[in-house]
């Protein structure tokens, strides 16, 4: 790292406690100041670097704000059409068998656009990995609605909060997914405070390591959050999520294929 | 053994979102006054003496611009060699 702030003659010796993931490239994100997406990213290159998978792993870019995802990650990229993350990567996984395969897909992309391709891609129990971020906004077109905006919440095309009525009730996608037996991993979490990154760092973990051993299809949900298209401080952020979309987006292992149930 | 830590920040890459202050439980971050180049005012460190070593700034950091070092003198390494030999 070239920049870093120095305040003292060092001693013999430092070790570090903390470093950059190599996964990631040294690139600037280009996501606004307190965006989850960052967090979602630092995890995913910790998992890759943990487990040893940097080097045979494909990240597959969909369209959202991680756009440019394949900027960032030290790792091979694909860049797939809107909402194709999954369908793109099957055909890479299915190619190349050991190559491990994630996509890193928006709530406007898995949900929207893409539903049907991801799960069709649970229903197959595809060896891929699914990151799913949802921030119940579509962020990188500013800000409208989208499948999983909470009931009342106000964006663009809502104004007057989402009713239920015209617009439907927001999508889960955990709960749609969590019936389908080629799933073996299935996790919502937040990334709010140091605890609950932890646990979604052991989740992103998880599911790697379920691709990596050949169980089957795996997905974790991120509730993230937007502070530019919520209109709200990246701390006031942090706090709207657990004061409301976790009340909707309730934070649970759905389906663990190392765990008897 | 109490040790001693180094934060370091990428101050360019910083976006001063603010969120390694609001979580450091030590008070040992806090906002520059000077911009970089972007034009944010970064977080910097403000009281090193006091940096426990817990992570919680650089897990909580959106950009990955916070990396921390323990420092480990020549008698914290003369300590460790005599209790692995004793």
């Amino acid at each position: 790292m070239a920049q870093t702030t120095q305040t003292e003659a060092l001693p013999s010796h430092e070790e570090a406690v903390y470093r950059r993931p190599a996964a990631l490239t040294e690139t600037q994100m280009r996501y606004c100041p307190g965006c989850t997406h960052g967090t979602a990213h630092r995890l995913i290159a910790e998992v890759l670097d943990e487990l040893e998978l940097t080097d045979r792993t494909v990240a597959i870019a969909t369209v959202g704000c991680s756009v440019y995802a394949y900027e960032y990650f030290n790792t091979d990229s694909v860049q797939a059409a809107h909402g194709r993350g999954p369908a793109v990567a099957t055909g890479i996984k299915r190619t190349s068998p050991d190559s491990i395969v994630f996509t890193y897909q928006g709530d406007g992309d898995l949900a929207a656009i893409g539903l049907s391709e991801v799960i069709h891609s649970a229903q197959r129990g595809e060896c891929i990995t699914v990151l799913f971020l949802n921030n119940a906004v579509f962020g990188m077109t500013r800000g409208q609605m989208a499948p999983t905006t909470l009931v009342g919440q106000r964006t663009t095309t809502t104004p007057q909060g989402r009713d239920p009525k015209l617009e439907g009730t927001p999508m889960m996608i955990c709960e749609m997914l969590s019936g389908i037996p080629g799933v073996a991993y299935l996790a919502r979490e937040t990334m709010i405070d140091p605890k609950t990154v932890a646990d979604a760092r052991r989740s992103i973990k998880k599911a790697f390591q379920a691709q990596a051993d050949g169980a089957g299809f795996s997905l974790v949900e991120l509730v993230s959050s937007c502070p530019a298209w919520w209109h709200k401080s990246p701390l006031e952020s942090l706090h709207w999520i657990r004061d409301e979309m976790l009340t909707q987006y309730p934070l649970k292992v759905f389906v663990d294929y190392k765990r008897q149930d | 053994m109490k040790h001693s830590y180094r934060v370091a920040i990428n101050a360019e890459h910083c976006k001063a979102c603010g969120l390694c202050i609001e979580f450091c439980p030590q008070d040992v971050l806090g906002f520059a006054s000077t911009r970089n180049d972007a034009g944010f005012y970064p977080a910097e460190v403000q009281d090193q003496a006091n940096c426990i070593g817990c992570l919680r700034c650089a897990m909580m950091c959106p950009d990955a611009c916070i990396e921390i070092w323990r420092l480990v003198s020549a008698d914290d390494r003369v300590a460790a060699a005599e209790s692995v030999t004793r």
